[in-house]
């Protein structure tokens, strides 16, 4: 009869303990959402299998998988509920028109400035202030493939430096796919590990940081499909 | 004056609060409002995608916090390169006690046992991995789809395995 000796596993968690603070993370480090959905059962055994190859050589991520158990396994607490935009009941027929009419005119009004002044291109535009004739042009391809997963916004003066976020969004979730820091670059290439367990059709939302002499300057949201 | 957040938007909060508080790492406790408030406005957002009320469990609030929590850790540690514990509390037991020595002692073991789990027949790796995670030899099974004969099998010969390839680097297991 076989017995698994408690105390080598006991010594294994320490030592990879100890070795974990060698560790920063990972291109192939998988998302959040991924490693608890992982310790949840939600996966298939050939997807858990995956992630457990790289979280047996990735230490920081056995760590963080190890929260997401105890994390699960804690008693359940009472839910939360949230109201929904309840609207308001309103029940003089004049009252909805009208607002529907203000509404339509809003829109339209709103229409017309965005022809008017919007660039040529599909794009967001802001400027930081500090350096002269700078902006951040964010250009929102609607679809890009993983292999070439190029994000652009403009060109970049010296002395600018861009942060990138780059964010899965859902229905129900949203989980960071990747980040980086100190570009001085206009573009940014997302690897293709960061890409490898999302599915074509995802949506991404990416925003640029621009950073000059203390000031700083977030773009909107460009939302990008994974082809 | 400010308007009072409605009362389920402050359970909504002091539950986020509350499980940050209990894993967040030591050097990232100052953050948990912060982190809180992050956690918050990614439910918030969900919420408002939705025309009527919704029912959040404790169990999808953990979801959301931890992300939230692993986004932090990750950015910190490539920011700052902090030591690595991710732990919420202090690991408990001998591992407490470690002095420098034996502490770099066992960072050399640890740097050991990734290599040789590197070179280890890569189903004993799996077993293995996830029973030094803390998944026990049924969770193993289920997890992997296996069998929990064969996720016994597995972790004691990727044991038997580990402690061969440790005693070939000179390290007594």
């Amino acid at each position: 009869m076989n017995r698994e000796p408690q105390q080598a596993i006991e010594r294994i968690r320490v030592s990879l303990r100890a070795a974990a603070g060698e560790q920063v993370p990972r291109a192939d480090c998988p998302p959040g959402a991924r490693l608890w959905e992982a310790v949840a059962g939600e996966l298939s055994p050939k997807e858990v299998g995956e992630l457990t190859d790289h979280v047996a050589s990735c230490l920081l991520c056995g760590q963080l998988w190890e929260v997401a158990r105890e994390l699960r396994e804690e008693p359940q607490s009472p839910p939360v509920v949230l109201q929904g935009p309840s609207p308001r009941r309103d029940t003089h027929l004049w009252w909805r028109y009208g607002r529907l009419a203000a509404a339509l005119l809003i829109v339209a009004v709103g229409l017309f400035a965005v022809r008017l002044w919007a660039p040529s291109e599909d794009t967001e535009i802001t400027t930081l202030r500090g350096v002269e004739g700078f902006s951040l042009r964010l250009s929102t391809p609607k679809t890009l493939p993983r292999r070439n997963f190029l994000l652009r916004w403009g060109e970049i003066p010296d002395g600018v430096r861009c942060e990138v976020r780059v964010v899965w969004s859902t229905e129900e979730d949203q989980e960071l796919v990747d980040e980086v820091e100190d570009l001085h670059a206009a573009e940014y290439l997302v690897p293709e590990e960061k890409l490898r367990v999302l599915s074509t059709g995802s949506r991404l939302r990416y925003t640029v940081v621009a950073f000059h002499r203390g000031l700083e300057i977030s773009s909107k949201s460009g939302i990008v499909e994974l082809e | 004056m400010e308007a009072e957040p409605p009362i389920s938007y402050r359970v909504l909060r002091r539950e986020l609060v509350s499980i940050l508080r209990r894993k967040c790492p030591g050097w990232l406790r100052g953050s948990v409002d912060d982190l809180a408030q992050e956690a918050v406005l990614r439910v918030w957002e969900i919420q408002q995608r939705s025309e009527q009320d919704r029912t959040f469990s404790s169990f999808y609030l953990r979801k959301v916090a931890y992300s939230v929590l692993v986004d932090e850790i990750r950015r910190t540690v490539r920011r700052k390169e902090e030591p690595l514990d991710v732990e919420g509390e202090p690991p408990t037991g001998a591992s407490t006690a470690l002095g420098p020595d034996q502490h770099l002692a066992s960072r050399e073991m640890g740097r050991a046992i990734v290599d040789c789990m590197g070179s280890m027949n890569r189903n004993r790796c799996r077993a293995l991995t996830l029973r030094r995670l803390g998944h026990n030899a049924q969770e193993v099974a289920d997890l992997l789809g296996w069998g929990l004969k064969q996720a016994r099998n597995r972790i004691y010969r990727g044991l038997a395995d580990l402690r061969l390839c440790l005693s070939k680097k000179d390290f007594t297991f």
